[in-house]
């Protein structure tokens, strides 16, 4: 014996489900192309059945099922992938930060080239035996000169490139910095809203995404782990430290480090320890920073510093084409101010004298011996002189294991780049399979949930029609 | 897997970008014609061509110095020479002049002559190569000998160097002090003989020009000696250039051959990516619902 108007209920609460059911797949459709999106599901379940408690008062044949909602709408994800996800992520930053870095420095090489610094180092050395080959000429003196000056310019330039290379690190590191805050505090502020809905028992699926793909572009930027706090919350901690804390968001504070030239480091504010970042891209940009720029800026100055010191101490030995010694003179130096204790590229210059007068370049060994080439010679072999201050290497040798060591590096970084980029891209594969919207899927859970729907509408006309016979049709002998 | 709409596009384009990457790289090696265009495309391979690289430059500048040396030396040989036929004609005057039977004007005359070969012989040891003087040691830029003879030019050491390998020198000139000095003295006291027409001390002067001839030959031979060196090392060098460019080129140059069919085949593999994702983007379920 049923209750009348119960079919009328069950029909009603099966159109309502199925209409939601299908705006839910509609949401998907919709969202099928939106970056960190999660597709959802409507979970079905039959609503308590009637009565309650049978044999109460009730000898009837049971509990009577009294139709279907939709119990809660979630979100198909696999928290499991994210957190892979995001321990990879971030060696995916620092490798290809690494990569992009270092091919600048290639370009900036140039090898290999016929304009490269050791194009103009070979034309250098060979301008001094053209001199050795003709001490008397005036043209083979001002090829000297222009070699030089055309060397020295050059390691100038590349020296300056390098320290612009490291001023741009330094306010990559700053932006990073600024960037890193503005993720933790918007991080924050949905932990903040997740809480809420999640309080008055929702579930807050969009905004989990949304957190999450913030989460996605933090952990490019810097390692991190996730902690899962209560109400949906989550705390990331970043260097030891909780960068996001429920609906708390710490800072990175940048600072200039009186220990590193007034270069940027960063502190976490409220703390006095400075924050020790190795990770993701921030962390390579303070390698690059600090280590493998100013390690080929060094290797440069070793260099061109080697080489003025060499040929200043075999040329104070020589004579000029005046015939006299240039030693005490005010061109006895080739090149001014390589003194070894406070040696800079960017003030190293051929001497003044001697750009005036080339006649003054010490081509001679003997005075008065014009037709004497043997200190150019010596000069020009200083080449194959092993020299103590390039560890032990001629001038060439130690460029050439520079180079050497540029393109292992660069190497290093890009298959390193290419085989996480292919890491990170598998898992992100693997997420896109459980969460992604699958277009086909989605049609048929429409089309599922049209019938469900048609059918439902057709229960409402049997019943109306039932009904009709009950209150209409019957007792009309009465009437 | 599940597949799903942004799973399917995401990898074929990372397919399609791939595919395309691997046929700009193999792309820009057929067209600079290069295997190595920068450091990380090989480090190895880059130390190696940047030794050849600089090895091809010292070639070459070794070469220019040894056919320096051999040009010098050409214009010493043509000297000494030159100066070998001008005591052989003095020997000749002196066996005329060691003839007693003479007529006296005829041993002035015959003074006369060896005189004039003696300017000859001072303009010898004034020969210049291009415009330097080559036997007067460092002092290339004054006669080394005054009208009179005397040398003004270096006394030994005063070698002027050519460099034919690394660190490997040859000296290639003469100083004119031992070269020419003996003979001018030998040259001077024949006339001054044969203006006196002493038979005797003119018969002695021959065996001193002899002494000459035998020393200008022992010069000339060294000189030889060490154009024939040149020329070897020359030889040598071009072909260390030769063989130092092809192994640059092995280490460097892209095979164009293997290179181009390579390419082909990246084309053929890009085009059948491009259609597989044309084909596979296309349907869905909806091309099939009324």
């Amino acid at each position: 014996m049923g209750i009348s108007f119960l079919g009328f209920e069950i029909a009603k609460r099966a159109l309502l489900a199925h209409r939601q059911a299908m705006d839910v797949a509609g949401h998907n459709v919709a969202n099928a192309n939106t970056p960190g999106y999660s597709r959802q599901r409507a979970n079905l379940r039959t609503t308590p059945p009637f009565p309650e408690a049978v044999g109460l008062n009730y000898a009837g044949i049971g509990q009577i099922g009294t139709g279907v909602e939709v119990a809660q709408i979630t979100r198909v994800r696999d928290s499991f992938l994210d957190r892979q996800y995001w321990s990879q992520s971030g060696a995916l930053g620092r490798w290809q930060t690494r990569d992009q870095v270092l091919g600048e420095i290639e370009y900036l090489v140039n090898e290999p080239s016929d304009y490269s610094l050791r194009a103009l180092m070979d034309q250098w050395w060979e301008s001094w035996q053209g001199l050795a080959n003709n001490p008397e000429s005036q043209a083979a003196r001002e090829a000297v000169k222009q070699r030089a000056l055309a060397l020295v310019e050059a390691f100038q330039f590349a020296d300056r490139q390098l320290n612009e290379m490291r001023m741009n690190l330094n306010s990559s590191i700053e932006n990073k910095a600024k960037e890193i805050n503005g993720l933790a505090a918007q991080i924050a502020a949905l932990n903040e809203r997740i809480a809420y809905v999640t309080g008055v028992g929702q579930a807050p699926n969009d905004l989990l995404d949304q957190r999450e793909q913030l989460v996605d572009r933090l952990s490019r930027i810097v390692d991190l782990v996730t902690v899962d706090a209560p109400n949906g919350m989550i705390r990331v901690l970043v260097d030891g430290v909780a960068l996001v804390d429920g609906v708390r968001a710490n800072r990175l504070l940048v600072e200039a480090d009186p220990a590193n030239g007034k270069l940027w480091r960063l502190r976490w504010e409220g703390f006095s320890t400075i924050a020790q970042i190795t990770s993701g891209e921030l962390g390579a940009y303070f390698e690059l920073r600090d280590a493998v720029v100013p390690y080929y800026k060094q290797q440069l100055t070793d260099l061109i510093r080697a080489i003025a010191t060499e040929t200043n101490n075999i040329h104070r030995r020589g004579a000029d084409l005046n015939g006299a010694s240039v030693a005490g003179t005010a061109w006895e130096d080739f090149f001014v101010n390589p003194d070894p204790a406070a040696f800079d590229v960017q003030t190293l210059a051929v001497n003044p004298a001697i750009v005036a007068d080339v006649r003054r370049i010490a081509a001679a060994a003997q005075q008065d011996h014009p037709g004497d080439g043997s200190n150019a010679l010596a000069i020009s072999n200083i080449r194959y002189t092993h020299l103590t201050d390039l560890d032990g290497f001629n001038t060439d040798d130690f460029y050439r294991s520079m180079v050497g060591v540029l393109g292992a590096q660069a190497q290093e970084a890009q298959r390193m780049a290419e085989s996480q980029k292919l890491l990170v891209d598998q898992l992100d594969h693997q997420r896109q399979s459980v969460s992604g919207v699958n277009i086909d899927e989605e049609m048929m859970e429409i089309i599922k949930s049209q019938h469900a729907f048609n059918a439902a509408a057709r229960l409402v006309n049997v019943m109306d029609e039932m009904l009709d016979t009950i209150i209409n049709r019957l007792g009309i002998l009465s009437r | 897997m599940r597949i799903t709409e942004n799973n399917l596009v995401s990898r074929i384009l990372a397919d399609i970008t791939a595919a395309d990457q691997r046929r700009m790289a193999t792309h820009m090696q057929v067209s600079s014609g290069r295997r190595l265009n920068r450091p990380s495309d090989d480090p190895i391979g880059v130390i190696a061509s940047l030794r050849h690289r600089t090895n091809i430059g010292m070639l070459r500048q070794f070469q220019a110095n040894a056919a320096d040396a051999r040009d010098w030396l050409s214009a010493t040989e043509a000297a000494l020479k030159n100066a070998t036929d001008l005591i052989q004609r003095a020997k000749e005057i002196a066996v005329e002049g060691a003839n007693s039977h003479l007529p006296p004007g005829a041993f002035q005359a015959l003074a006369e002559e060896v005189r004039q070969l003696r300017d000859e012989l001072i303009q010898l040891g004034n020969v210049a190569h291009g415009d330097r003087f080559i036997f007067g040691g460092h002092q290339t830029q004054q006669p080394p000998f005054d009208a009179a003879g005397n040398y003004l030019g270096d006394a030994a050491p005063a070698d002027i160097l050519r460099e034919i390998g690394p660190g490997v020198t040859v000296s290639i000139n003469l100083l004119g002090d031992q070269v020419f000095s003996q003979a001018l003295t030998v040259f001077a006291q024949l006339a001054t003989d044969l203006q006196n027409g002493d038979v005797a001390a003119v018969g002695a002067d021959i065996g001193a020009l002899e002494g000459e001839l035998d020393r200008f030959l022992s010069f000339r031979s060294q000189v030889g000696a060490k154009m024939n060196r040149l020329e070897l090392a020359l030889q040598r060098l071009q072909d260390m250039e030769l063989s130092v460019t092809q192994l640059q080129s092995t280490v460097e140059d892209a095979d164009l051959a293997e290179t181009a069919v390579r390419l082909a085949m990246q084309e053929n593999a890009y085009q059948a990516a491009l259609a597989a994702a044309a084909r596979l983007v296309q349907p869905t379920l909806l091309d099939f619902l009324r």
